[in-house]
Order: C-alpha cells, then structure tokens, then sequence
C-alpha cells in the first residue's frame, strides 16, 4: 500500500501534467478560433448532453412553473387587474394598427418589397438547458435534424432579434445573443445604416453611425438592415435609450434590445440566408410586429 | 486493481450537476450553485489525489464543451487548480459539516476568481459582465450551503464503490 507522503509526490506530476494539457487546449482553441476539431468535440459533447438536458427540462419545468406560481399568488390578483387595462389599451392600439398595417403593404408594393415568411423556414424551439447561470449561450432542442445551421439568426416570439446559432448537433444547438456576440450587427435607424456593437460582458449594444445625416433620439426603432450578411432585413433589435447629437458625421448612441435573451423559453431559428433555390431573387423585408414606432426600411439588397 | 466505480460516480455526479444547473437552476435566479466545481472538491475528500485531479479536469472539460461560448479548457484549468488546492487542504473539511461548508464555499470562491482572471486572459470578456459582482458572492454561498448539506451523502456514495488509498 502506499503511504501518504509517495502519493503527495505523485499528485504534483498530476497536476502540472493537467495544468499543461488545459494550456494546451486553450492555446489551440483560441489560436483555431473554434475550428472544425473543436467544433466536432463540442458538437458531439452537444449530442450527448442535450437529450439529457432535454429530458430534465421535461421533469424540471412543470415543478419550477409550480413553485413560480406558488410563490407569486400574492401578486396574481394585482397583476390580473394590470393585465386587464393593458389589454384594453392594446386592443385600441391594434385598431390603429390595422391601419398602419394597409399602409406598410401599399409601401411594399409600391418598392417592391415582399415579406420573407412564406419562403424562409422557421423553426420554433425550446431553450432547454443554460449550463452556465452568467454565461451568455444557451441550448435549444432544435438541430441539424430539423434544418438548423450555424449563422442561423434566432428571434423571440415576438420577432424581436435575439443572437445566432453557434453550435449544431442533429437534435440541438446553441445560441448566443447579439449582446454576447463580437461580430456586429448592421441595422438601419431613422434611415440611416449603423453597426451595433455589443460591451464586454453588458447587456447593452451602442449604436455606431458614422455616415449620420441626423441625430438620433430616444426612442427611435433598431431594425436589421438590407446590408446585413447575417440577419434578414428589418428584423426589430431595439430602441436607441437617449437623444444624441451628430460629432461630426459620426453618432454613438446606447441602444436597449427589445427581446430578453436571459429568459427567454421559446425561440425561433430564421433559416437564412434561405436555401439556394427555394427563394425566388427578389429584394425581400421581414416587418414583424414592431412595438409602437413605424419602421422605415430602405430598399435593395 | 482498484476499482474504477468511485471515478465513474463522480464523473457521474459532474454530469448530473452539469444537467441540474443548466435546467433547474435557470429557472431560479437566486439560487446559482456551481455545482460541477463542488463534485470536484467533495470528490476530493473520498478519492485519492491524482484521480480526484484527474475528475476536476474531466469535468471542467465537460462543463467547457457545453459552453458554446467558452474557451476549450478554460475550466480544465480551473477545476484542475481547484481540485489540486483542495487535496492539499481537505484535512480542514474533517470537523463536520459546517468546516466542510467554509471550506467549499472558499475554493468555490477561489474557482470563480480563477474563471474570471483566465477567461480575460483568453479574451473571454464575458467573464466581466455585469453579473461578475453576484458571481463572486451567490456561487460561494450557495456552494458552501450545498456542501454542508450534502457533503456526507455525497462522499458515502463515492465511497461506497472503493476506498480512498
């Protein structure tokens, strides 16, 4: 048997062993910039985790939505009545919805313009499993099997974008939100092309224009622009959160986004750019429901 | 031949951690164990050293590959530390469930440092989020509570495949 103080030495080895190997990993991981043998690793790490993680959702959700609901009676009478007066008032603002919504597809028409969803797949999924409470990603039960790829974009239920897929599996993948994300994003705001660009680990974007012809204010709609390559066009983003005055021709201005990544049960996956093929060569818009403001859209593609 | 059934429980554990926290504990924003790490230190307290340094990296591993978003080894090198500090110090964790808390909840701590330092160093900025403040206090609180809690049914069951050497 050995004694104490041999198996102390043989720990040391260990560790040192170890401790180069991750080095080891972290150095080729970074310097492949998540290539295809990291990719392949985590994909199948993904296949395997993910049913089980599907699996726990199955038995987890109904008991968390009950503690939840438990917890939260006290406030379920107040919230009813809030609830009520919101859907009064969103019923009057559906009715001039309606109107606005004639209108959008009369400036359609007149440029030219069609909605994407007839022709572009969409797959709804679950967020099943969020392995790390702080990190940004989080996994979905939708995969390859179903059509997912990597660079697809990912929006809320309510269309509001939300990230991209990074990570496939046949039955799973990975998202990570725009907030999360380095590669920017180029949207359109009052008419003017932008790119928005995600803070260290915050979960606020900054709107970066430097070609401005105006300022911008408060308020104003963050849509997806025709010259993004990784989003369709006029998906809402979010709303700039403070008037800001041109410097120059440039303008930086805090943006707020519309979907809540942390909480978020349900997605969609936008399979886009769509299959070649299945789409016919037209200058396409997607307008889902946008909160409040009218969305202005710039033509071409 | 030692039998390979205590490494296979705590392997075992580490996924089910894994699972438990990206499912259940999502849904509980003031409840944030880490609870890959703690298998790791309370493997510690029942394997021998090299393969209790052996699980901390395999479980780091594992917890890496699930991140999407992580650099492939960052927590390898992490548990790795942490696994090694605690083999070094369990003989802390031997007067009861209150020590074993104190001292769980420490590497707990030492391992959400370690996260944050070496994933900025690998330009994982994320790790400076706005969350990084509540990631030092609620992980090593929540760790020490759960360590307290569950340390001896834990270490029963790993024991109960083989003894420490």
């Amino acid at each position: 048997m050995i004694d104490r103080d041999s198996r102390r030495d043989r720990a040391l080895p260990t560790f040192v062993t170890l401790v180069v190997a991750a080095f080891l990993l972290m150095t080729v991981d970074v310097r492949l910039a998540g290539g295809s043998v990291s990719s392949n690793i985590r994909s199948a790490a993904l296949s395997i985790l993910a049913p089980l993680q599907n699996l726990a959702a199955i038995v987890v959700d109904p008991v968390a939505d009950l503690g939840e609901a438990l917890t939260g009676l006290a406030t379920l009478r107040a919230e009813n009545q809030a609830l009520l007066a919101e859907v009064a008032r969103l019923q009057a603002e559906q009715a001039g919805a309606q109107d606005l919504q004639a209108r959008v597809e009369v400036l359609e028409q007149i440029n030219d313009l069609e909605i994407l969803d007839p022709d572009v797949a969409q797959t709804p999924a679950n967020v099943i499993g969020r392995p790390d409470p702080f990190g940004p990603s989080f996994v979905i039960d939708k995969g390859t099997d179903d059509g997912v790829a990597v660079g697809h974009p990912v929006v809320d239920p309510n269309g509001y974008v939300v990230g991209k897929v990074v990570e496939t599996a046949p039955g799973f993948a990975i998202v990570v939100p725009i907030t999360q994300d380095r590669e920017a994003v180029t949207v359109l705001v009052d008419g003017q092309v932008g790119s928005l660009v995600s803070h260290v680990g915050s979960d606020e974007l900054t709107l970066e224009v430097f070609d401005a012809i105006e300022a911008l204010q408060a308020g104003d709609l963050v849509v997806t622009s025709s010259v993004s390559v990784t989003f369709p066009q006029g998906l809402p983003v979010g709303e700039v959160t403070a008037d800001v005055d041109l410097e120059g021709t440039a303008i930086s201005a805090p943006v707020r986004l519309f979907a809540q990544p942390d909480t978020l049960r349900i997605v969609v996956v936008i399979t886009w750019p769509p299959e070649p093929g299945t789409v016919e060569t037209t200058t396409t818009a997607v307008i889902p429901g946008t909160p409040g403001d009218t969305t202005t859209t710039t033509g071409g593609g | 031949m030692r039998s390979p059934r205590p490494v296979l429980i705590a392997l075992g554990l580490a996924v089910f951690g894994l699972i438990l926290q990206a499912t259940l504990f999502r849904r509980f924003t003031w409840l944030v164990p880490d609870l890959v790490v703690l298998v790791v230190i309370l493997a510690t307290l029942s394997l021998r050293a090299e393969v209790a340094l052996v699980i901390g990296f395999l479980a780091g591993a594992l917890f890496d590959v699930s991140l999407a978003s992580s650099v492939l080894g960052l927590r390898a090198l992490v548990y790795t530390v942490v696994a090694y500090l605690a083999v070094r110090t369990r003989q802390r964790a031997d007067s009861g469930p209150l020590a074993v808390g104190i001292w769980a909840g420490f590497l707990s701590l030492v391992s959400v440092a370690l996260v944050v330092v070496v994933g900025v160093l690998f330009g994982q900025s994320a790790e400076l989020g706005d969350a990084m403040l509540r990631r030092f206090i609620e992980v090593p609180i929540t760790n020490a509570v759960c360590a307290a809690l569950f340390a001896i049914p834990v270490t029963r069951l790993m024991q109960s495949g083989g003894r420490r050497a």
